[in-house]
């Protein structure tokens, strides 16, 4: 039990995704990218349904008036070079703060590929955090991590006060995409509420 | 004219360094949004392990917002909450 999980109840959000067989043929040339699958895997009870401020950075669509905030978008883009010059500049300090020891693994396999994928799992947890209207809410870095597979495939799993502030919107699937070529690395969240998930499931039977 | 605070120096150095900003840092108002002065999220990080590198402090969970680091005048505000005086 944490602090930020004061029910005592197990919170954490994870979101998976696998490869995006469409785009296989261009992962070996511009590196690793991933689309998410919409499988809305979820462990923890909803709460109430939160409505926060609209702010510069999240996008919420409304699906009629006076409905629950039903899709959540963030974004986030990196410069690659500005990431190698954290690493040089603060080095362990900078990995330690921000990444989970696994998402520092993954990135250390490849060292030539290193600061390209700590840039997109950067932009990720921004992402995460403009998605989710966080960015004022305090939240370690590290309770937003992305977790890659053996498979391939990855998935965004959410800890401590992340994962309350998630589990207390009305969200039942996480998308999670990341990208990075050439000089940038870039992350696309998305969410969508319970009953958007429903709707969208029952139209398309 | 608003008397400065001797931590604003420091700071100012810090921003000139690390935060990427599109203003002069030794200048830029103590009360202007440093976001909308050109720093990212990702600059704003740098500036946070450079000001616990210059002040010797840790900023706790609860400090780490995009409100805290959006001006001089808030990073100061912080920097005094943590003991640095």
């Amino acid at each position: 039990m944490t602090s930020c999980d004061p029910s005592g109840r197990r919170v954490k959000f994870l979101a998976n995704c696998t490869r995006d067989p469409r785009i296989g043929g261009r992962q070996k040339a511009t590196g690793d990218t991933y689309h998410a699958q919409l499988q809305g895997e979820c462990d923890f009870e909803f709460g109430h349904v939160a409505r926060p401020k609209m702010t510069h950075c999240a996008n919420r669509v409304a699906e009629a008036r006076g409905s629950p905030s039903s899709l959540r978008v963030g974004i986030d883009i990196v410069r690659i070079e500005h990431v190698r010059e954290s690493l040089a500049h603060f080095g362990d300090r900078f990995i330690r703060r921000l990444f989970s020891p696994q998402e520092v693994h993954y990135a250390m396999k490849s060292i030539g590929l290193a600061a390209e994928r700590l840039a997109a799992r950067f932009a990720a947890k921004e992402a995460t955090l403009k998605a989710f209207e966080m960015s004022n809410v305090g939240i370690d870095w590290r309770e937003i991590e992305v977790v890659k597979l053996p498979s391939g495939a990855c998935r965004l799993a959410l800890h401590g006060r992340a994962a309350a502030v998630v589990a207390e919107t009305e969200v039942s699937e996480i998308v999670l995409s990341l990208t990075h070529d050439g000089d940038y690395a870039a992350a696309v969240v998305t969410a969508m509420g319970v009953a958007t998930a429903s709707r969208t499931r029952a139209q398309s039977q | 004219m608003t008397q400065l605070h001797p931590l604003d120096a420091q700071i100012r150095a810090v921003l000139a360094d690390h935060g990427r900003l599109n203003q002069n840092a030794e200048t830029i108002a103590a009360d202007d949004d440093l976001y909308q002065a050109g720093m990212t999220s990702h600059a704003s990080v740098n500036v946070m392990l450079a000001l616990e590198g210059t002040f010797e402090v840790e900023f706790p969970d609860h400090m780490l917002t995009r409100k805290v680091f959006a001006s001089v005048e808030t990073i100061r505000s912080a920097l005094i909450e943590l003991g640095v005086s």
